[in-house]
């Protein structure tokens, strides 16, 4: 019986972790870097492939927020322009949480869009986004009026 | 008697350090409106001695303003009016001038003066043009400073030049010497210029050449919720009114792979409104001196109802709804019907002329009101202007609807000529409320 539970429980394990990667194979994360996974989170937002775009972010999030969170701890403000990429960790991932609240919202997954929003806004705060009209932009400023609209939304009578 | 013994005490004290400047008209003025700086820098607008919080709308009059829409502006808590020409101080509504009506019902006006445009082909080298501009100021402001609506004079809109390049410093020059008439003739209300968003030259350039402005007005869209932040970090400390603010502009969000620029659905409208209107008020105490919604009435622009917050009929739009919640913190008891999906396989798709289709439409209403669906479909606006020009609306193709025109869902062909269309669905509830939101999709061989 032991025997029994602990195949089905492989069984169970296996194939969850082959319906994971078969998800994964899905969509090509090139190279893997935070950059990569950015940009695609922001190609699949623009066409409208919406849990697409929250995929790319969760894959970013799990391979680069570790690192992004000891460079927003590192700093006491917003890196210069003359530093800023040096905080590539820290600015991909922001960047990620704010791609996923506008995808989630879109999905009308609100409350889960909410989540992702105050990540940035409130624990990467310092993180920057690269503008090409040419100039970088906050994630977190930009998360503030989602936030509000959203509680608003949750909790409000709209 | 007490408390309005030291009201007035202090109104006395404050206007010593008002920022409004003596002029040569000591008649007794309607209402007596300041800027005043306080002690630690910060500004309150004070309205006959009492500090005012603007809780306004932009708005105009006759077939613009929507049936009834100036009453509900008042009991739904706004306190003011903004207009954008003098002239539409004297549109008729409910049988009187805009102005009377306003203070009829307890509203403020902000008086637009319409500064020409040099992208309406104004020439501000041309001697004669400027003088001419200058009779017609003076003239308005004699007519109207003692008129007790009046809050403040709305010097120009948006008259600084679009595109690429910076506004010539002509247009600051002359703003300046108008606002110097408002001042000599009417020394009782602060003058208001209002720009289109803001940025760090235009700043510069007003700081540079502008000082008799009172108030800087924003004109702001997408990011309206941050303008007071970010006049800050422009160097901006004085105060500021927000005097257009709303949705997100047809410029500034998604569109189709064919231009279409994709209007968001009413109950996101509403937010976003609301969002931004709390934001500007919350974060910006003692320079934000409050705010116009844009627009309390109906207004082509891309769409019927991007904009415009009543329908051509007077019906409200959930947007008004929003505002009041936001001015007086309590709903309306009749709230205008709530769109909780609109769908059809067309939306946002390339599809063949003539062939069929659907679009259907789930609404509820609070209150339970039976509701009347309206639908059409029309081209894609081809008349798209800058800045708020008037547009024409685009032609109707209600022909095309096949069945069910009346109810919560239609069948439809797609309309034989190629090109770009939209399927709008307008909800009655029958009450005075209404909502309304469209799809684009565009017609192909």
């Amino acid at each position: 019986m032991k025997k029994l539970v602990t195949l089905i429980a492989l069984l169970g394990f296996t194939s969850w972790s082959f319906a994971e990667e078969s998800a994964d194979l899905g969509l090509d994360y090139g190279d893997f870097t935070s950059m990569t996974l950015q940009v695609k989170a922001w190609d699949a937002l623009g066409e409208g492939q919406y849990e697409d775009a929250v995929k790319y972010t969760e894959k970013c999030t799990q391979l680069y927020e570790k690192k992004a969170r000891e460079m927003q701890a590192s700093l006491s403000s917003k890196p210069s322009s003359d530093v800023v990429n040096d905080y590539w960790a820290l600015n991909d991932v922001g960047t990620c949480y704010f791609i996923r609240g506008e995808a989630l919202t879109k999905l009308r997954q609100y409350k889960e869009a909410l989540a992702a929003y105050k990540v940035v806004k409130d624990e990467l705060y310092y993180s920057q986004c690269w503008d090409p009209k040419g100039w970088y932009w906050s994630p977190s400023d930009a998360a503030y009026p989602k936030v509000e609209m959203l509680e608003a939304r949750i909790n409000g009578d709209f | 008697m007490y408390r309005v013994t030291i009201g007035f005490i202090i109104a006395s004290l404050l206007s010593a350090c008002a920022v409004n400047r003596p002029g040569d008209h000591d008649a007794a003025p309607g209402s007596v409106v300041q800027v005043v700086k306080q002690s630690d820098g910060t500004f309150t607008l004070l309205r006959n001695g009492e500090p005012y919080q603007v809780k306004g709308a932009g708005t105009g009059g006759g077939p613009s303003l929507g049936g009834g829409s100036l009453q509900l502006l008042a009991e739904s808590g706004g306190n003011s009016i903004r207009t954008w020409g003098v002239e539409q101080l004297e549109h008729l509504v409910d049988g009187k001038p805009l102005i009377d009506r306003a203070h009829d019902l307890g509203l403020s006006v902000t008086a637009g003066f319409w500064v020409q445009h040099t992208r309406h082909g104004f020439d501000y080298s041309d001697p004669a043009s400027i003088g001419s501009q200058r009779a017609s100021l003076r003239e308005a402001v004699r007519k109207y400073r003692d008129h007790p609506a009046l809050l403040a004079w709305g010097l120009g809109n948006e008259m600084e030049a679009f595109g690429p390049g910076e506004p010539d410093v002509r247009i600051w020059q002359e703003l300046n010497h108008l606002a110097g008439i408002v001042k000599q003739l009417d020394p009782h209300h602060p003058v208001v210029t209002v720009v289109a968003e803001v940025n760090e030259p235009k700043i510069t350039a007003i700081r540079a050449h502008y000082p008799n402005l009172d108030i800087l007005g924003v004109n702001a869209y997408g990011s309206a919720s941050s303008v007071g932040t970010r006049l800050v970090k422009m160097g901006w400390h004085d105060p500021y009114l927000l005097t257009e603010f709303g949705v997100a502009g047809t410029w500034e969000g998604a569109s189709t792979p064919w231009g279409a620029p994709i209007e968001p659905d009413p109950t996101t409208k509403a937010l976003e409104t609301y969002t931004v209107y709390k934001i500007d008020r919350d974060d910006n105490l003692g320079r934000s001196l409050g705010s116009y919604v844009f627009f309390w009435g109906h207004k082509q622009e891309a769409t019927a109802t991007w904009f415009g917050m009543f329908l051509p009929t007077g019906e409200k739009l959930p947007r008004v709804d929003a505002m009041a919640y936001a001015w007086s913190g309590k709903w309306p008891d009749n709230r205008a019907p709530k769109l909780l999906s609109l769908e059809t396989p067309v939306a946002f798709q390339r599809v063949k002329t003539q062939s069929s289709s659907y679009a259907q439409v789930d609404c509820l209403d609070r209150e339970g009101d039976a509701l009347r669906y309206v639908w059409d479909i029309r081209a894609e606006s081809s008349d798209r202007k800058i800045g708020g020009d008037a547009e024409a609306a685009p032609q109707s193709f209600g022909a095309a609807i096949e069945a069910g025109q009346g109810t919560a869902r239609i069948e439809f062909k797609v309309p034989n000529r190629v090109g770009a269309y939209r399927v709008f669905v307008t909800v009655y509830d029958g009450h005075g409320g209404a909502t309304a939101h469209n799809l684009p999709f565009f017609a192909e061989d």
